[in-house]
């Protein structure tokens, strides 16, 4: 199973932390953007780095966001915003109950969300054949988040989340998933 | 084992046709399941703009805690959307053969004006006859 990449958003629908894995980097396009977890200036150092970036290289040790998308990360983050409430909508129509919608899935990827109390939002892409990853988010937001981006006392609430110690814990854990392929 | 309703939208994203088979989604108005189908249709697009792989499809499936929806597009742009309970197996055959209803009764009907709301008593007669064998078994 390969995991893609994994957006928060925070309640204010703001992206707060974008990170990738195993996505193969297009030529040209800026690898190893040293802001995975802010996404304005990971667009503006692709942007930069555009013209020099190696042709099939791979983020340093997948660590940070690399990323290789034809559009901006803040676009692409404002898309999977959009995706993420309509979906959520439509299954609270359909259902009657809210935080009904779990994951979904198309021929090449799978979309996983999870919610928190709060107001967070976890939204991960694995390849297809991933069932339930709500166990490991669940365990992502508990054990990571709570512990490196909520006890912490000197970071701000709803700003990107640039903790070392939580993007290191998070590339861990997730290195450490069942099958997870580098 | 079974199928809820089954949702027909043409390719400029309206609902064309809906029938509700089974209890188990919430009753809504034909105002309300326009509105979705419009949304669905939408995000099906999207979907397949956001994928950290290329080449992706639509929305296939859709995952929630009391039902499953799936989804086929056909290469006409016609989406068939199937809502059924979460341990559904098979979705994917019960969709091809709402196709093959579909192709007999609708596309084969000489008075039906493609892209418009689905009118044909055959073809709710064999669409009902077909979801209920696949909620008997």
């Amino acid at each position: 199973m390969a995991i893609y990449n994994l957006y928060i958003f925070d309640r204010h629908c703001a992206c707060i932390f974008f990170t990738s894995w195993n996505r193969r980097a297009l030529p040209g396009i800026a690898i190893d953007g040293a802001n995975g977890g802010d996404p304005a200036s990971a667009a503006a150092v692709a942007a930069a780095a555009g013209g020099t970036g190696s042709p099939g290289g791979h983020a340093q040790g997948g660590m940070v966001g690399s990323y290789g998308g034809d559009i901006s990360l803040e676009e692409e983050a404002k898309l999977v915003y959009g995706v993420v409430f309509s979906l959520r909508n439509l299954v609270k129509k359909l259902s009657g109950k809210s935080d009904g919608f779990i994951s979904y899935r198309t021929n090449v990827y799978r979309l996983h969300y999870y919610e928190t109390a709060s107001g967070l939002k976890f939204v991960m892409n694995t390849d297809p054949g991933v069932e339930n990853l709500s166990e490991a988010i669940r365990m992502i937001y508990s054990q990571i988040y709570v512990e490196y981006i909520t006890k912490n006392p000197l970071v701000t609430f709803d700003a990107p989340i640039t903790n070392e110690l939580f993007r290191n814990n998070l590339n861990n854990f997730v290195k450490n998933l069942p099958g997870f392929e580098r | 084992m079974t199928i809820y309703s089954v949702f027909i939208i043409n390719k400029a994203g309206g609902l064309i046709y809906n029938k509700e088979f089974a209890e188990g989604l919430a009753k809504l108005s034909t105002n309300e399941y326009l509105v979705l189908a419009g949304t669905f249709h939408g995000v099906h697009a999207i979907t397949s703009r956001i994928s950290p792989v290329p080449n992706s499809t639509g929305i296939e499936m859709l995952q929630a805690d009391t039902f499953k929806l799936h989804c086929f597009q056909t290469a006409t742009g016609t989406k068939f959307l199937l809502a059924a309970d979460p341990n559904h197996q098979n979705v994917d055959a019960a969709l091809r053969r709402v196709y093959e209803v579909y192709a007999d009764y609708v596309m084969k009907n000489p008075f039906y004006t493609p892209e418009m709301p689905i009118r044909a008593e055959l073809f709710d007669m064999g669409l009902q006859r077909l979801i209920k064998q696949l909620n008997s078994v």
